[in-house]
Formats: C-alpha cells, sequence, structure tokens
C-alpha cells in the first residue's frame, strides 16, 4: 500500500478521534474509510451532474447537492444551519474587514450551528432564524406567499431533526469533560479537521472533479461536500464501534468461557488495553449502512433476490 | 389460502373486543391527518376538528391508530379494496385492516407523486434564465436562495430528455402548469427500486 494513494490519513483519524474512536487506526482503516467517502462522493457528484442536465445545466449547483439528501431531514436541517452560519461569517467579515482572519473556519463553523440548536437566543440567531434558505422541492416554497413564523415554531420535525444533533453534542461534552488543557488543545485541533478546509485543489484531484462533473465547482458546493464527507466519516466510525462493540462482546465472553480452565484472574491482572478499528469492521459497518431500505424494497413485494442497486449515500 | 385466513378470524375476535377502546379514542382524539397521509389532497374534509394531540406521533400503538381508522376512510373506496384483496386471495370482515391496507397504498401513491413533484421541480429551478419558464421562474426565483449562485453559467444546453425514459417535459409550453412526466416519474419510482427504463435497443 503506497503512501500516496491515500491523502487524507490525518484528516480521516482526526474525524475518527472525534467521533468516538480513541485509539490509533492503522493506516488500511484509515486507506479503506478514504475509499468509501470518495466513493460516496463521486456517486454525489455524478447523481448531481445527472440532475442538473435534466435542468439543462451543465454545472451542478448547491441545491442538486441538497436534493440528493434530502430524505434524510435531520441532515438536511444541520446542513442548512451550516450554511447560514456561514453566511453570516461572511456578512459579518464584509462589514468589519479589520476581525476576519481569512476565511470562516468550518469547525468554528460547526460549533456555531450546534451552538444555535442548543439554544442560544441571542439577536444573531434570531436573525438567523427569518433568513432560511428555501429549498425548492419543499411544500412552503410551492407558494409565493411564506407562512409567518411563529414564536414557538419547534415542530416536531424539527425535534426530531435535532435530536441526532443533540446527542452528539452531548457525547462530545462528556468525553471533553474529563480532559486536560491539553487533550482539550489537541480535540479542537481534530475538530477542526476537513477534507475541503484550505485544501480546496487537493479535494478537487481527489474527488475527480473534471472527469466526473465540471471542473470548477463553486466554493459552497465544495463546502457543502466538506460538511457531507464528514459526516461520512462520522456515521461509519460510529457505526464500526457499534459492530467492534459486539464482536468484542462476543469474544470476552467466549474468552472467560474457555479461560476458567486455563489460569485464574489476579487482581492485578493486566487488562488487555483498547485496541482501534480495523479495517473488516469498518467494512461491516459500510456493508450495514448499504442494506436497501424497506421502502426500495416495497413494490418488489418485499421479496429477497439480488438487485442491481445505486450505492446507498450514507 | 388457508393461513391467509388465519389472521381475519384472530382480527375480528381482537376488534370485538376493541370496540370498547375505540370508542373512547373517538371522544378524546379525532384523526390527525397530517401525521399519516402528508400529502393527500383530498378526503379528508370531514374529520378537521381541532384537538390537542395528546402525545407524539410515534407513541401511538397500534390499537388506537386501528381506532382512528373507525372513522376515517382513505381515497379508495372501500369497494375497491374488497375487490384486489379478494383478487389476492384475502378473505377478511374486518374494515379497520382493509382500510389500513388502503391507507397504505394511498400513503405509497402519494409518496411517489411527491417524489415526481420534487423532481420536477429541482428540473425547472433555475433554469428560468433562460426565460423558459415564466410562472414557475417567478415562483423559484422568490425562494431560489443558494440554489441561484451556480444557475446562470451553464443555461446553454437544452433540456432534453433523458435517454431510456419516456416523453421528457420539456416545461416550455405550459406555463405555471406542472405536468406529471414520464421522465420524473421515472427518476422517482427509481429510489423505489423500479426500473422503468426501456430496455436499449429502443433508444
Amino acid at each position: 500500500m503506497s503512501n500516496d494513494k491515500f491523502k487524507y490519513r490525518v484528516e480521516i483519524q482526526q474525524m475518527m478521534f472525534v467521533s468516538g474512536e480513541t485509539g490509533e487506526p492503522s493506516a488500511e482503516t484509515t486507506g479503506i474509510i478514504e475509499e468509501i467517502v470518495r466513493g460516496q462522493v463521486i456517486e454525489m457528484l455524478q447523481q448531481c451532474t445527472n440532475l442538473a442536465s435534466r435542468r439543462g445545466s451543465r454545472s451542478i449547483s448547491t441545491d442538486d447537492l441538497i436534493f440528493l439528501i434530502r430524505h434524510d431531514k435531520a441532515k438536511v436541517s444541520r446542513l442548512r444551519t451550516y450554511l447560514s452560519w456561514k453566511d453570516v461569517r461572511k456578512t459579518a467579515k464584509d462589514n468589519d474587514p479589520s476581525g476576519g482572519a481569512g476565511a470562516p473556519d468550518p469547525a468554528d463553523l460547526l460549533d456555531d450551528a450546534a451552538a444555535g440548536i442548543a439554544g442560544g437566543t441571542g439577536p444573531v440567531q434570531m436573525r438567523q432564524k427569518k433568513a432560511k434558505i428555501g429549498l425548492p422541492w419543499e411544500v412552503a416554497s410551492f407558494f409565493s406567499e411564506q407562512v409567518p413564523e411563529r414564536e414557538e415554531d419547534e415542530d416536531e420535525d424539527e425535534v426530531e431533526a435535532n435530536a441526532a444533533t443533540l446527542q452528539r453534542l452531548k457525547n462530545a461534552d462528556e468525553r471533553t469533560r474529563g480532559m486536560t488543557r491539553d487533550e482539550y488543545v489537541h480535540w479542537s485541533e481534530c475538530r477542526q479537521a476537513s477534507f475541503t478546509f484550505r485544501k480546496g485543489k487537493r479535494f478537487r484531484e481527489w474527488a475527480g472533479f473534471g472527469t466526473v462533473t465540471d471542473a470548477k465547482p463553486n466554493d459552497d458546493i465544495v463546502d457543502i461536500l466538506g460538511f457531507l464527507t464528514f459526516e461520512i466519516v462520522q456515521t461509519l466510525t460510529e457505526e464500526a464501534l457499534k459492530v467492534k462493540e459486539l464482536e468484542d462482546q462476543v469474544l470476552l465472553e467466549s474468552r472467560e468461557k474457555s479461560k476458567k480452565r486455563k489460569r485464574e484472574k489476579f487482581l492485578f491482572h493486566a487488562e488487555e488495553g483498547r485496541t482501534p478499528i480495523e479495517p473488516r469492521h469498518v467494512e461491516e459497518a459500510f456493508r450495514r449502512l448499504q442494506v436497501p431500505k424497506p421502502k426500495s424494497r416495497a413494490m418488489r413485494n418485499f421479496s429477497g433476490g439480488v438487485v442491481k442497486s445505486k450505492l446507498t449515500l450514507v | 389460502m388457508t393461513n391467509q385466513t388465519d389472521p381475519s378470524t384472530t382480527y375480528n375476535q381482537s376488534g370485538a373486543t376493541g370496540e370498547e377502546d375505540t370508542e373512547m379514542e373517538n371522544q378524546t382524539s379525532s384523526f390527525q391527518t397530517s401525521s399519516t397521509v402528508p400529502d393527500a389532497p383530498g378526503g379528508l374534509v370531514g374529520i378537521a376538528q381541532p384537538a390537542p394531540p395528546p402525545m407524539p406521533k410515534k407513541d401511538r400503538t397500534l390499537r388506537e391508530f386501528l381506532g382512528m381508522m373507525e372513522e376515517y376512510a382513505p381515497i379508495i373506496p372501500d369497494a375497491v379494496t374488497d375487490y384486489y384483496l379478494s383478487l389476492s386471495g384475502l378473505n377478511t370482515n374486518d374494515p379497520r385492516l382493509k382500510r389500513l391496507l388502503a391507507l397504505a397504498t394511498q400513503k405509497f401513491i402519494a409518496d411517489i407523486a411527491t417524489d415526481a413533484y420534487q423532481y420536477s421541480r429541482i428540473r425547472q429551478t433555475s433554469s428560468n434564465t433562460g426565460g423558459g419558464v415564466p410562472g414557475v421562474g417567478a415562483l423559484a426565483g422568490a425562494v431560489g436562495g443558494i440554489g441561484s449562485v451556480a444557475g446562470g453559467a451553464g443555461a446553454t444546453l437544452r433540456p432534453t430528455a433523458r435517454p431510456g425514459y419516456g416523453g421528457g417535459g420539456g416545461g416550455g409550453g405550459s406555463a405555471g402548469r406542472t405536468v406529471l412526466t414520464m421522465e420524473d416519474l421515472g427518476s422517482a419510482v427509481g429510489e423505489y427500486g423500479v426500473n422503468t427504463r426501456r430496455p436499449e435497443f429502443y433508444r
């Protein structure tokens, strides 16, 4: 396995660390994750290009990209929050040229977006709620009149969409609680890991812009892809951790059965440390995420059989 | 055949015991249309009583749900449901079960229709830079938001039907009117695991 093939080892490691993996994953693991992410990105770009060509346009738009994940309401909501905070940063930087030090930092954006969900009711957030991004396929956009916003507009969908985000925040909070200062600095560094941030050129080459789709996507698309790639790595890692946990459990049980005869456990018995996620866990996690949804099997009367299906977007 | 009649009898038995529950349900809560059929345009007129939903959607039990079904008639007429159920060999006297099946069918169709409409929307938004569809264009321009960023670049390419699907809605002629085209429906139904593409040699 050549080192040149995989370009995002460090970033993926950091993302996995943020997503709950404490050990140091091997190069094979990050390599396989990188390949999966790349496959997903290319699939997304292809589908986007199809949508754009249906529309008669050669270049893909951000709407195409969001359209692909429209069934995942939680993810769309997170993405919208992310994008709206990016806008806030941009306008704030335009208004205050001395304060801005370069492009908005994606990790900060994630934090801000999370803070916005968690219920900070500053004036900025209130303003932001008003300037919601309309998506052309949502019911609200079928009409030229907008429904006036209510005060307590936390409807059930939104609550549901935010539940996953809040859970992630809670997990992160619990993990960071016991950290020392240095550890926390490391953690916050890891949170800034991104496939795209300040690596636009590398990302474009890596994802095959130019061959798969238009060679010059605008910055918004790259930003959205950066967000989505992080989500993919996070989902994969979380799923792989579940797989590994199950495997460890089985292993422990079987070992306890066999161990009883061999040797006894001492008081200061050396416990084996946590092992990192291995490629097989990632593969199994990916398989689980690719299992066809019941929705896509309904028309076939829930029969089995091999279906040549598209790659499911994680 | 035999094992398909078994559930009907069990449902009848449970239906007899469930009567009191359903009556109580009818008093406390009316059927919440938005919770089950988000896209049904009609047929829900008579039951629009504003009743405060006591608990979130997910916590309803099947029994409560069936109780609600008692007074809700799906768009698909009962006779049609009966016909198709008997055609596929299911013999039951429980109207709630039939209506549940009818409702599931309705939801399924509504979902596909919604998806097709969404595909049509994404196809028509921000292609309005060429001045093709005024009605939709104005609407899309109002709500386009971020979509209008990348729209203007490649408007030279004409919207054409995708090869392999039927007629592609050009969207040029009928201003402001959305027509369900085979192209959109094909894409929507593709998500449900159905391939509507013609075989290669017909292209």
